[in-house]
């Protein structure tokens, strides 16, 4: 870093950070400030708010739940294979991270649309998912599941291997081994992953948008609720944004305090190898 | 008996064993890299030879040529890892019950608590196994590795993560407690003083050979090699002045060994350069190299006198009498 020695650097170099905190810091400061307390918990008792806040955390939930049951051994398979083409691979099941959320929306309308490479089959077994809950369901797993699956990954990698061995040595069988030892070892960095990907679930719009709609109790989550309510007026829609921030400030300190036990936990040597949330995708953790 | 004859190809080298352990322990030395771990691993299966067997107590363990090969869970052994592997989610006392999910609660509770009287654990038991010293660690894997009562013992370096204040009492309660088993047992090392203390027997290995195997004093008395000689510290040479002798390997201790600055014209005598010196109380060992590697004690007192520094030619001889042959 260079050194500011004159007082007009330091002066230009102060006037540069406060410009780009008060830039990054504003805008969520306003959602909070912009209405009273009192207003905004009336606000986010009107239906429209209560049903949207219901959709959203039981789609959410779904959303999570499929992604850890899929995700953990797809994240274990990664962490402990080896083959041709493996970063190949892995870039791959990242990529929907940077895919921009209205292209997911029109990629998984394309393969479960109705008139997609697995709708009419989909239909015919009275399946069909386009414009349901489920749509919903699988948009914010499609989004989120890279997330989960990328802090799985990290949090089996970072256990020691000897353990893994010793445990071996000791009678335990791979899948006896995998449960009394590589899960419990993995646990911080699975449940980070998890509130990770629950964060960008919930503030999932693109996607949801294109491939579920916006239909009030079918598919309109929060994220769609303040799209629709700032039509009608602002208030409603500042009072369910508030609500999503805090949200997601609640699952940052959860996902941060998670990190720390884990790089506690995981023991004296090979400590620089736990889990390192900074290297994950977080920044983009809603959309 | 703990049975083992395989090959298996290492980058730079082939491992190549033959060994056949009794209840007793071997200690197994050589440099790292030498292909220490990779045997242990054969054994242990977590690595698979590329030909050959292992057998233990009459069972086959792994046997390429008739596909055998008995994944390491049903292995019966013990593995001691260099970094000892305990659990850091389980407490010292659950992990030494760890290998027993197979018997009942209360066998189990006492089986531990037989296991962890005999290594001396009692006042640590309910701890947390991130917060025991190297020495406790030590005790503690050795504690699970024996309570699920394995037929062989192997041990990785079981001193080198511990630091220098407590490891000679450590490798002292080691050796008192692989006295008290009775089964095969393998200790790796790269450190012959270790090997000497903790083995009954010592192989030396070499770039994934067993070059010699025999008592401490068998491989002090007459080294296979250069490499064993240098771990033991004896001299081994071969006898270049012309007569009956030329030709042929010798072996003497440093301390029948002179040292001169000009030649003296005795029988067995080598022209060196000065490497090292060491000094070892009353005496400096000075290591030198002509040939072969020299290792010769002089008086400290001599030394100070004759002025030799690190890279003096000077001459090396030996009395015949002092002179040891195959």
């Amino acid at each position: 870093m260079p050194r500011f020695e004159s007082a007009l650097g330091r002066i230009a170099l102060g006037a540069i950070v406060a410009l780009a905190l008060a830039f990054l810091f504003l805008p969520l400061i306003a959602v909070f400030i912009a209405i009273p307390p009192a207003k905004a918990f009336a606000d986010l008792s009107s239906p429209v708010a209560v049903t949207a806040l219901g959709l959203s955390l039981r789609t959410t939930f779904e959303a999570v739940g499929v992604t850890i049951l899929f995700g953990t051994p797809l994240a274990y398979w990664l962490a402990r294979s080896r083959f041709r083409g493996k970063r190949l691979l892995e870039a791959a099941v990242q990529m929907p991270i940077v895919v921009p959320p209205a292209v997911a929306g029109v990629g998984l309308l394309l393969v479960f649309g109705r008139r997609g490479m697995l709708g009419p089959t989909l239909e015919s077994l009275h399946l069909g998912v386009a414009f349901t809950t489920a749509a919903v369901v699988i948009a914010q797993a499609f989004v989120a599941g890279p997330f989960f699956v990328v802090a799985a990954r990290q949090a089996f990698d970072a256990i020691d291997s000897d353990l893994v061995a010793v445990s071996r040595t000791l009678g335990a069988s791979p899948l006896r081994t995998f449960i009394a030892v590589e899960l419990p070892l993995a646990a911080g960095g699975i449940l980070a992953g998890a509130a990770l990907s629950w964060a960008r679930a919930l503030g999932e719009f693109g996607a949801t948008m294109l491939f579920a709609g916006n239909l009030p109790g079918v598919t309109q989550t929060l994220p769609l609720a303040i799209y629709t309510a700032l039509d009608s007026g602002l208030d409603v829609a500042v009072a369910m944004a508030a609500l999503l921030l805090f949200s997601a400030f609640a699952l940052l300190l959860l996902i941060r305090l998670l990190d720390w036990r884990m790089g506690r936990d995981t023991g004296a040597h090979r400590r620089e190898e736990t889990l390192d949330i900074a290297r994950l995708p977080i920044s983009q953790a809603s959309s | 008996m703990l049975d083992c004859r395989f090959r298996k190809r290492l980058p730079e080298f082939e491992l190549d064993v033959g060994l056949g352990i009794r209840a007793q322990t071997l200690a197994l030395v050589g440099r790292s890299g030498a292909g220490k771990s990779t045997l242990l691993n054969v054994i242990a299966g977590l690595t698979k030879p590329d030909s050959g067997s292992v057998s233990l107590a009459g069972a086959t363990l792994v046997d390429v040529e008739s596909r055998i090969d008995t994944p390491p869970e049903n292995r019966k052994l013990g593995y001691l890892f260099q970094h000892y592997a305990l659990f850091p989610h389980l407490s010292v006392h659950d992990n030494i019950g760890y290998g027993l999910f197979r018997v009942d609660a209360a066998t189990r509770a006492a089986r531990v608590d037989r296991a962890i009287a005999f290594l001396g654990l009692e006042r640590i038991a309910r701890v947390r196994s991130t917060e025991l010293s190297g020495g406790e660690r030590q005790r503690v894997a050795l504690a699970r590795a024996l309570v699920t009562e394995p037929k062989a013992l192997l041990l990785d370096e079981p001193l080198a993560a511990l630091d220098v204040e407590s490891r000679a009492r450590i490798r002292l309660e080691l050796r008192d407690v692989l006295g008290r088993l009775a089964i095969p047992t393998i200790v790796v090392t790269h450190d012959y003083d270790d090997a000497r203390l903790l083995g009954d027997r010592i192989a030396a290995m070499h770039r994934g050979r067993i070059v010699q195997t025999g008592s401490a004093d068998e491989l002090a008395r007459f080294p296979a090699d250069e490499f064993v000689a240098a771990l033991t510290g004896t001299n081994l040479a071969t006898v270049s002045a012309d007569g009956v002798d030329s030709g042929r390997t010798i072996a003497f201790d440093p301390w029948s060994a002179t040292l001169s600055l000009v030649p003296t014209g005795a029988r067995f005598e080598w022209r060196v350069e000065i490497v090292d010196i060491r000094p070892l109380g009353a005496s400096v060992r000075v290591v030198a190299r002509g040939g072969a590697t020299m290792r010769v004690d002089v008086g400290a007192r001599d030394a100070r006198r004759a002025g030799y520094a690190i890279g003096d030619v000077v001459f090396a001889s030996v009395q015949e009498h002092a002179v040891r042959t195959k």
